[in-house]
């Protein structure tokens, strides 16, 4: 989960060094990377918190990054395919941003619920505060 | 008058180089082709990732 994180981190580095459309293609695959990383987040979390081992208000904290990440995650992917049709180079740098920013927020429900896995769940899930931070842009993009 | 000794010569490598560099060129407009059919199932895959992101339930809490 977190290793898959980093793979997407280091994609988008890589993307920065490639040119033309070897750039997209890295962050096209980064993106897709993201994207599954999101659903296997998710997917845990909502595992949590149906069988009650987390309580509503730390589910809560999931849910509401969850819907800015679907939104901005969605502005991304049209913004690469744009990019991908125009060449356009520095819409695909601004979608690699966005995509760089998505990925640090999920690193952290990523981190918090892998060490909450990790200790059988006999600790607190200790979500960092302000989740969203830094999401609010790629939120007014999809806007 | 260049003589004609010289000029044929020189023919040999002059056709060698003609012949790298439309190698070269068929070489790369064939990675070109690569790309881009990558690049394309590529964005397909993504297509079908964003679909299940957007498709993943969150609970009403």
């Amino acid at each position: 989960m977190r290793y898959g994180l980093a793979v997407v981190l280091a994609a988008l580095v890589l993307a920065g060094c490639a040119t033309g459309a070897k750039n997209i293609l890295v962050s096209v695959e980064g993106a897709d990377l993201l994207g599954r990383e999101f659903i296997s987040v998710g997917s845990s979390y909502n595992a949590l918190h149906t069988s009650k081992q987390i309580s509503d208000a730390e589910y809560k904290m999931w849910a509401d990054f969850a819907k800015v990440f679907k939104p901005g995650y969605d502005e991304a992917v049209k913004s690469l395919k744009a990019a991908r049709v125009a060449n356009d180079q520095v819409q695909a740098k601004q979608s690699s941003d966005a995509i760089r920013t998505l990925t640090l927020r999920l690193g952290e429900f990523a981190g918090a619920v892998f060490t909450y896995i990790q200790r059988g769940g006999k600790s607190e899930l200790g979500i960092p505060e302000e989740p969203a931070r830094g999401l609010r842009l790629v939120a007014r993009r999809a806007a | 008058m260049i003589p004609i000794g010289l000029i044929v010569a020189a023919l040999p490598p002059l056709i060698d180089g003609i012949t790298r560099i439309i190698e070269s060129i068929k070489q790369s407009s064939e990675a070109t082709e690569e790309l881009k059919l990558k690049l394309d199932a590529a964005l397909e895959r993504l297509d079908e990732t964003n679909r299940a992101v957007q498709s993943l339930p969150i609970h009403d809490v």
